[in-house]
């Protein structure tokens, strides 16, 4: 057997069951029993049926046309549930907004029906056409006889128990306005401009009874019409028998639920219009969400069950809904449960039990009671009933009863109504097409535009998304200018925003069938509180990808061009191409402080090197300088006493060296007249050492009358040379230095003058001012090349001179022998030159002069130097092994000390 | 010629003064004199360059008209560039040519002249018969060869301071045996540098008593008889 979900909060239950496991909600509507062909039918559809049955099976207990039974005479949700599952379903409608076009089609076609039961009913696009729900709008719109159809009389004429014809006039009244039929389902009102306020006369007796007492709550909700004046129905009888002290709060239809959750709601609290747009609850089917009491009236009431309900008549044919059987026991509790009005539909779990099985919903029941309070009812909770109506009714409420100029055309859309938003000063509104509303109707409806901020008092009806600004528009029906916030928040923001809610109650009312779309600035709707489940409904953004160059795109403000001043365009130009100055980069080095700091450091440190130290000046000790100055005073003593005494003091050499006795030998052996090569090539400095030693080589040379020619490759050379001729010249005056001695001067270059000369001795030709050449003296006539020198004498004092002239003359030399006179700090640096047999002979020092001297007999200056050599001599080995004692002293002393301390 | 005598024995005598009063420390006398020696010898030496060197080799060619003497011109000319640093550069070929000559004129002579004949004269220390020859005994001729031969590996192994690197051990260290050898020549390197440090005093000595004698010569010879 298949599951029947249910209508309010959609959870599955058995088809058996009547009511919801969950929720507790009607599952089977209370349908008549003559229509009733949904006894044990649980599916939705069945189940719409079952409302318009019990509408339908009304209508046939005042003789409407059966015809009128099938077309489709809509209840929208509150009013299509059954409580008792009793009577055949509504019209089935799958869509909120068909459900409202059927419904509302229905009555404008029952009303049709009044006037011409033959006449066949234009319905709406989407309206439904079938189902007994037309009955029951229809038994409505009939009027009564007797009746002025022009009073509006929202009450059934079953109702009021006046009979079925005071019943249905208020419903004739409700005709359908032609306009232009669109394409979207759902009400499509058109407000009737005038008003018409029923008179007493036509209203029902029980709504007479109602509007007794609730006159002053009609002055207040001008947008109700006034009940009309059929009779009201057995069951508001019955209802006002049953609660009369009820405070009557008629609880403001949460805009969040769907009429169908609205009938079983009970009714709040006189302090809240429980005005909770957010909570919108699913949408079911409205079909699924008729109030019990409505499917209670569309289901064939017994005659046993109420004596009200037999005077309301025509809407109901079968048997009297348990709801409001129960109605005159049941006490409808107001308070309690007013927190559960407010749920969803599908926590109508919550509702009492006596509703349940009555039906009736509290709103009703308040709105009967409501009507009957005593002094003790607050205006502020009457006006807190008033808001409470469910939003159908609302809207209802709102609509401005056109009973004169409704005429069913072709082109009108039944159930097509235009709505315009009236606000809150409109007075004398009432349901398009049904003529003057009863006044049970204008009395349950919410007052004439509530604070439309608040939300409370919109219609329950959707603006279509397209905007229709100026265009003769589909008018929806219950469409005002007061959107419930459960509507509006319902649809999706574009609707939401197109939606033009006026501001304040006296604001100027566009023209009917024109919607004017509202702007950002001018929204004055209060974000809609959503219920938990219609949150979780919503799509969650989890990885969108962040918008910022939309935002950014949205942030830039054109700057040029036709759009400046304007956000979230395009650039008129690409970012490439826009014009900047290049970024100036400054040449300067870019240092840090950190960086300067450790460059501070660096060449603070730097600058400690290169800075001079200061040398701590320490003084020396006296005894330093004096014993330098000792020390230079005993050498000079020791050296000028032999010198001032004059007499020999010490013996000549006693040996004489080999050295010597070769250079002795080599000079002995020099023909006459034979060219004798002397290089002068000691520093003026040593000239006394080398000249006291040389004098005597040379004076042998002149001795043999030998031609002697000077050379040097030492600038000072040849001066050197001059002063070595003189003394030796003293030594041997008979030696006639003008034709013997000849002076090549100095030979520039070094080394590589030697080894030039060495070639060529005639390129050495030393120009002397006035002076033939050189070459051409009688010295050197016979002198071609350095072979024909007889001797080559070197006197120097470098040793690096003598190698010179050892390594680049004494090749060209051939058998010339190459002697030296050397001074005796380079003796030992020359003799592996003599040793090697490359020097024939050499003598070094003032000891192998006075050798030489003693050897060829000779007395020069050098016995004079010999004794003072000696002397000196003496002096410094004193000294040296003085020092080295006292060095040695000092060591030992040294050592010593840490022994001791030790 | 007397008064010449006398006046540059006079200006001796005080410039050896000068000189000696180092021994009571720097003072501006021996600086003057210093100063005077150095400036002395470099006007000489430019004069005898001058006379002797540039004007004969260089300017009397090119008025002779010798056109090869232009190039000893041109690279005089360029090594003087070497005192401006923007056209030093100039000077690097007149340089090339002094150091590529000199360099080559040395190391020719450093070889034929000391290198091969010096190595000869130690092998031929151990040929007896030239020991007869030089009538120097043969034993003596041995022993003076074994020392210098010795001397000369060990002072060249003084001076031979490569080592192996090895993972365990500092790198400074060198062998044992090229450390005794090193010890060996070091001995005869403190020997040869006394002998050049007794060379070198003996010709400071020499050169003392040389210019004391003239001093005092000076004295007794001029002095005296103007002092009486």
């Amino acid at each position: 057997m298949a599951d029947v979900r249910c209508p309010i909060c959609g959870k599955s239950n058995p088809a058996d069951t009547e009511t919801c496991r969950y929720c507790g909600a009607r599952l089977k509507p209370l349908t008549n029993s003559t229509d009733s062909s949904s006894q044990g039918e649980t599916t939705s559809s069945k189940a719409q049926k079952t409302d318009a049955d019990w509408l339908g099976s009304l209508r046939g207990q005042q003789d409407v046309p059966a015809s009128a039974s099938n077309q489709g005479v809509f209840v929208p949700g509150p009013l299509s549930q059954s409580s008792t599952g009793k009577g055949e379903p509504e019209n089935s409608l799958n869509t909120p907004d068909e459900d409202f076009s059927s419904w509302l089609s229905r009555i404008g076609a029952e009303e049709s029906l009044g006037e011409n039961s033959d006449a066949p009913v234009e319905k709406t696009p989407g309206a439904p056409t079938s189902g007994g729900t037309d009955d029951w709008l229809a038994s409505l719109r009939e009027i009564p006889a007797g009746r002025d159809p022009e009073k509006n009389d929202l009450y059934p004429s079953g109702l009021n128990g006046q009979g079925n014809q005071d019943d249905s006039s208020w419903m004739n009244r409700l005709e359908p306005v032609s306009h232009e039929s669109s394409s979207d389902s759902g009400f499509n009102f058109s407000i009737p401009e005038e008003p018409v306020a029923p008179s007493d006369e036509d209203l029902p007796a029980w709504l007479k009874e109602l509007s007794g007492s609730a006159k002053p709550i009609q002055s207040q909700t001008p947008a109700i019409s006034p009940a009309p004046q059929a009779p009201l129905p057995d069951w508001f009888d019955n209802l006002v028998t049953a609660h009369p002290d009820e405070a009557g709060k008629i609880e403001t239809q949460d805009r969040s639920q769907s009429p169908a959750s609205i009938g079983a709601t009970l009714p709040a609290e006189s302090d809240q219009p429980s005005v909770e747009p957010a909570k919108t609850p699913e949408m079911p089917g409205w079909e699924s969400q008729e109030p019990d009491w409505f499917s209670g009236l569309a289901a064939p009431q017994t005659a046993n069950e109420s004596p009200a309900q037999a005077e309301i008549g025509s809407p109901w044919d079968g048997p009297l809904p348990d709801w409001l059987s129960s109605a005159q026991t049941t006490t409808v509790k107001t308070g309690a449960d007013s927190g559960d009005k407010q749920k969803p539909g599908g926590e109508k779990a919550q509702l009492s039990e006596s509703e349940l099985d009555s039906g009736v919903p509290d709103w009703v029941s308040n709105a009967v009671t409501g009507l009957d309070l005593p002094a003790e009812t607050k205006p502020e909770e009457e006006l807190a009933w008033r808001t409470e109506l469910p939003d159908w009714l609302s809207g209802i409420a709102a609509i401005e009863p056109s009973v004169q100029s409704a005429q069913p055309s072709n082109e009108s859309s039944r159930g097509s109504y235009n709505v315009v938003p009236t606000g809150k000063d409109s007075e004398a509104e009432s349901p398009v097409g049904m003529g003057e509303l009863p006044d049970w109707m204008s009395n349950l409806g919410p007052q004439a535009a509530p604070n439309p901020n608040e939300g409370s008092q919109t219609p329950a009806l959707l603006y279509d998304e397209s905007p229709i600004v100026g265009e003769q528009a589909e008018v929806r029906p219950f469409i005002t200018e007061e959107i419930p916030d459960w509507l509006v928040h319902l649809g999706p923001p574009e609707v939401i925003s197109s939606v033009t809610l006026p501001a304040e109650p006296g604001a100027e009312n566009p023209p009917p069938g024109q919607l004017v779309k509202k702007s950002d600035e001018d929204s004055g709707i209060v974000p809609a509180d959503i219920p938990s489940w219609v949150r979780a409904m919503r799509p969650i953004e989890t990885a969108t990808p962040s918008v910022k160059s939309s935002l950014e795109t949205d942030e830039r403000v054109e700057n040029s061009g036709p759009l400046a001043g304007v956000r979230g365009i395009l650039p008129a130009e690409p970012l490439w191409a826009e014009i900047r100055k290049p970024a100036a980069y400054s040449v300067k080095l870019q240092v840090s402080e950190k960086q300067r700091a450790h460059a501070a450091l660096l060449q603070a440190l730097l600058s400690v090197e290169t800075e001079p130290q200061k040398i701590v000046r320490t003084r020396p000790f006296p005894s330093q300088r004096i014993f330098r100055l000792i020390v230079a005073l005993v050498m000079i003593v020791a050296v000028w006493l032999p010198i001032w005494i004059g007499g020999p003091l010490t013996p000549q050499p006693a040996f004489p060296v080999s050295g010597i006795n070769t250079v002795k030998q080599s000079i002995g052996a020099i023909p006459a007249n034979a060219p004798i090569l002397v290089a002068v090539e000691y520093e003026p400095g040593l000239s006394g050492e080398l000249e006291t030693i040389s004098a005597g080589v040379v004076a042998q040379l002149m001795a043999k009358s030998a031609n002697i020619v000077f050379v040097s490759t030492n600038p000072t050379g040849p001066v050197l040379a001059q002063n070595l001729l003189k003394r030796a010249q003293a030594l041997q005056p008979s030696y006639s230095s003008i034709d013997k001695v000849a002076d090549l001067g100095y030979l520039a270059g070094g080394p590589a003058a030697l080894f030039d000369f060495s070639l060529a001795v005639q390129n050495v030709d030393p120009l002397k001012t006035g002076r033939p050449p050189a070459w051409n003296n009688p010295p050197l006539n016979s002198v071609k090349t350095l072979a024909d020198f007889s001797r080559v004498f070197v006197l120097t004092d470098n040793a690096d001179t003598a190698r010179a002239w050892v390594e680049q003359v004494n090749p060209s030399l051939r058998q010339t022998p190459l002697l030296m006179v050397v001074s005796a700090q380079s003796a030992p640096m020359i003799s592996p030159y003599l040793d090697s047999g490359q020097i024939s002979g050499i003598i070094t020092g003032l000891t192998d002069g006075a050798s030489f001297e003693q050897a060829t007999s000779q007395s020069t200056s050098i016995r004079m130097f010999w004794d003072s050599y000696q002397a000196g001599l003496f002096v410094m080995v004193a000294l040296i092994l003085i020092g080295g004692l006292i060095s040695i002293w000092n060591m030992m002393r040294a050592n010593r000390r840490p022994r001791g301390e030790a | 010629m007397q008064q010449a005598d006398l006046i540059w024995g006079l200006v001796g005598f005080f410039v050896t003064l000068m000189v000696f009063s180092y021994i009571l420390g720097d003072n501006p006398f021996f600086r003057l004199v210093t100063y005077l020696f150095i400036g002395v010898a470099a006007g000489y030496v430019f004069l005898t360059l001058l006379e002797q060197v540039m004007w004969p080799k260089l300017v009397l060619p090119l008025f002779n008209g010798s056109l090869i003497s232009v190039i000893p011109l041109i690279l005089g000319l360029f090594l003087l560039t070497k005192l401006f640093p923007r056209f030093n550069r100039l000077g690097d070929i007149p340089m090339a040519y002094l150091v590529g000559a000199g360099a080559s004129i040395t190391m020719g002579g450093l070889m034929v002249g000391s290198l091969i004949p010096q190595v000869m004269a130690t092998i031929n220390l151990f040929d007896l018969s030239l020991a007869a020859k030089n009538e120097v005994p043969p034993a003596v001729q041995m022993i003076d060869g074994i020392i210098i031969l010795v001397g000369s590996l060990t002072t060249l192994m003084y001076f031979y301071f490569s080592t192996r690197a090895k993972p365990d051990q500092p790198s400074n260290n060198r062998g044992p045996v090229i450390e005794i050898l090193a010890k060996i020549g070091q001995v005869f390197i403190g020997i040869t540098l006394g002998a050049l440090f007794a060379g070198v005093y003996s010709a400071a000595l020499t050169a003392l008593i040389e210019r004391v004698s003239f001093v005092w010569n000076f004295i007794l010879n001029f002095l005296h008889p103007i002092l009486g």
